[in-house]
């Protein structure tokens, strides 16, 4: 699903394979591979989920080479895990299981599980890969893909919480981490204790002695009911496995900024909320992209102005809160952990199985939203202004709603270190020319502490 | 008479310690299948999940008692819609 007309069509799935048309993705289809999951597709549980907006919906379709083909609808804004907060992992996590479990009642089975299967709408996942479904061996009370679920969500969630590895270094794994990736980072203590005791440390014992091939787990017999209770009991497990690694990221210096920002008072931020809704009703977006969105009080101004809103941050806290605040209110909201400065590169076979970030984003929004951003990227990233308004101008269709930080700010002043030479001279006049050959001013204020805030339209 | 003595010695040393490196060498783990230990682990708690559901199957008969109502899955009605749908 997460394609764009640059991407490889997919390969590693012998029931099909996917490419994008437009704003429609197609899934070339192999009857002889993927039967119960078309069959599936009929059934009044799939026509529930995807009512229940759990389920990527599907359209046969005719082709001109007579292929068996189902249409997709195209998710606005695809995302890889290496750009989810930790409750996106666990809600992915969380909707695998889900949907495996009403599978097994059906005599169905999924049989693949890792995070690549499921995309955001919003806060909400959505599981699109419809070809993972299979018939279940009724005798068998394995799931094989129980171990995929372990390496691409359980270790990884384990690591971040545990070990404090970055959810985004999965980058690296297309499969996940194996239990021998995390064991020499684990004490003695840790390595005995749930839940490395049965993600790694057992694991790893019984795959040194040998471990257990497939072939002769596929003779593991049971009677059908005893199967089906068994399969339940270990969802059950995994999903116990889960919630002990349910954590939320501690406080950053980020996290709490909108509440101990003082160099705003309550009048700027009245000032500044106004604003923005104004420019949001004069330009009347349908997708904001908001950089550096923080805890997202702006994704949300944008959100509730009827936009969908995709927000970027680098702070994995100030995103978890605002990712946790879009779920509980179903708010029309997908954050991110992105840098417009170090953007996420396209990885995978020939670097077109995943896009860029920047490829997925250019020309999909409507309007850009850069508020307290500007001279971040100015001063700690060290990017120049007229590359940081080409950057805008790239990622907006038609609009954007920008803040200026004058160089006598308090805050402009910190990230300047004594580098007046470099960066003292930048006031709004070396402003508007640098987006003079991108933007035209609709609207501008001038709040009480000095910062500027613009409406621009693109030329 | 000397120099067959220490040939023999330096022989016996040359035979220790191919002795002992063969002793310390270690298997190479490269091919071992990463799944293997948690599939082998599933296995064995499946196996033992299911003796146990048989021997609770088989008590509760002998004491007569029913079985509980199964794990919730999405129960649909005829037209296609779950119980629980909001």
């Amino acid at each position: 699903m997460a394609l764009a007309e640059s991407q490889l069509e997919t390969f590693r799935d012998p029931a099909g394979s996917l490419r994008i048309a437009g704003d429609l993705v197609l899934r070339r289809v192999r009857p002889d591979q993927a039967k119960p999951a078309l069959d599936f597709l009929q059934s009044p549980l799939a026509q529930d989920w995807v009512r229940q907006g759990k389920l990527i919906e599907s359209r046969f379709v005719t082709t001109p080479d007579n292929v068996l083909t189902l249409e997709h609808p195209r998710v606005f804004f695809p995302s890889y895990p290496w750009e989810w907060t930790p409750g996106a992992w666990k809600a992915a996590a969380e909707l695998t299981l889900d949907f495996c479990e009403a599978l097994l009642g059906q005599g169905l089975i999924l049989k693949d599980a890792t995070p690549l299967n499921i995309l955001f709408r919003g806060a909400q996942p959505v599981f699109v890969d419809v070809l993972s479904v299979d018939a279940r061996d009724l005798g068998s009370p394995l799931w094989l893909a129980y171990a995929q679920f372990v390496r691409t969500f359980l270790l990884p969630l384990a690591a971040w919480k545990v070990l404090g590895w970055p959810l985004s270094a999965t980058i690296h794994r297309r499969d996940g981490y194996e239990p021998a990736d995390l064991a020499p980072y684990l004490t003695r203590w840790q390595r005995w204790r749930e839940p490395f005791r049965s993600l790694v440390t057992l694991p790893l014992m019984l795959e040194k002695s040998g471990g257990q091939s497939a072939q002769s787990a596929a003779k593991v017999r049971q009677q059908p009911e005893v199967a089906l209770a068994v399969l339940r009991r270990n969802l059950a497990g995994l999903r116990q496995q889960l919630h002990r690694l349910d954590a939320r990221p501690g406080s950053s210096r980020w996290s709490s900024y909108a509440q101990t920002a003082d160099h705003y008072g309550t009048e700027d931020q009245k000032k500044k909320q106004r604003f923005v809704r104004e420019a949001l009703a004069a330009s009347q977006p349908r997708h904001v992209l908001d950089l550096g969105a923080n805890t997202g009080v702006y994704s949300r101004i944008a959100a509730e102005s009827g936009a969908d809103v995709v927000a970027w941050d680098t702070d994995v806290s100030a995103s978890e809160l605002n990712f946790s605040d879009a779920q509980r209110l179903r708010a029309a909201i997908t954050p991110l952990m992105a840098n417009p400065a170090r953007p996420t590169p396209a990885v995978g076979w020939r670097n077109a199985e995943s896009l860029s970030l920047l490829d997925r984003a250019r020309g999909r929004f409507d309007c850009v939203m850069a508020l307290g951003l500007i001279h971040h990227l100015l001063l700690s990233e060290q990017i120049p202004l007229p590359e940081i308004v080409a950057l805008l101008r790239e990622l907006t269709t038609s609009w954007a709603i920008v803040e200026w930080i004058p160089a006598a700010d308090p805050r402009f002043v910190d990230l300047l270190r004594g580098r007046n030479e470099l960066y003292g001279h930048l006031n709004e006049a070396a402003f508007s020319a640098a987006i003079e050959n991108h933007f035209t001013v609709v609207l501008r204020e001038a709040l009480p502490n000095g910062r500027l805030l613009f409406l621009l339209q693109a030329r | 008479m000397q120099t067959l003595r220490r040939s023999i010695l330096a022989l016996l040393a040359a035979l220790e310690l191919a002795v002992l490196l063969a002793a310390l060498a270690k298997p190479a783990w490269g091919y071992v299948d990463p799944g293997s230990g948690l599939l082998a682990i599933q296995v064995g708690g499946s196996m033992l999940a299911g003796g146990l559901f048989i021997l609770r199957s088989k008590l509760r008969k002998l004491f007569r008692m029913s079985p509980p109502a199964p794990p919730a899955t999405p129960a649909l009605e005829e037209d296609g819609h779950s119980e629980t749908e909001e």
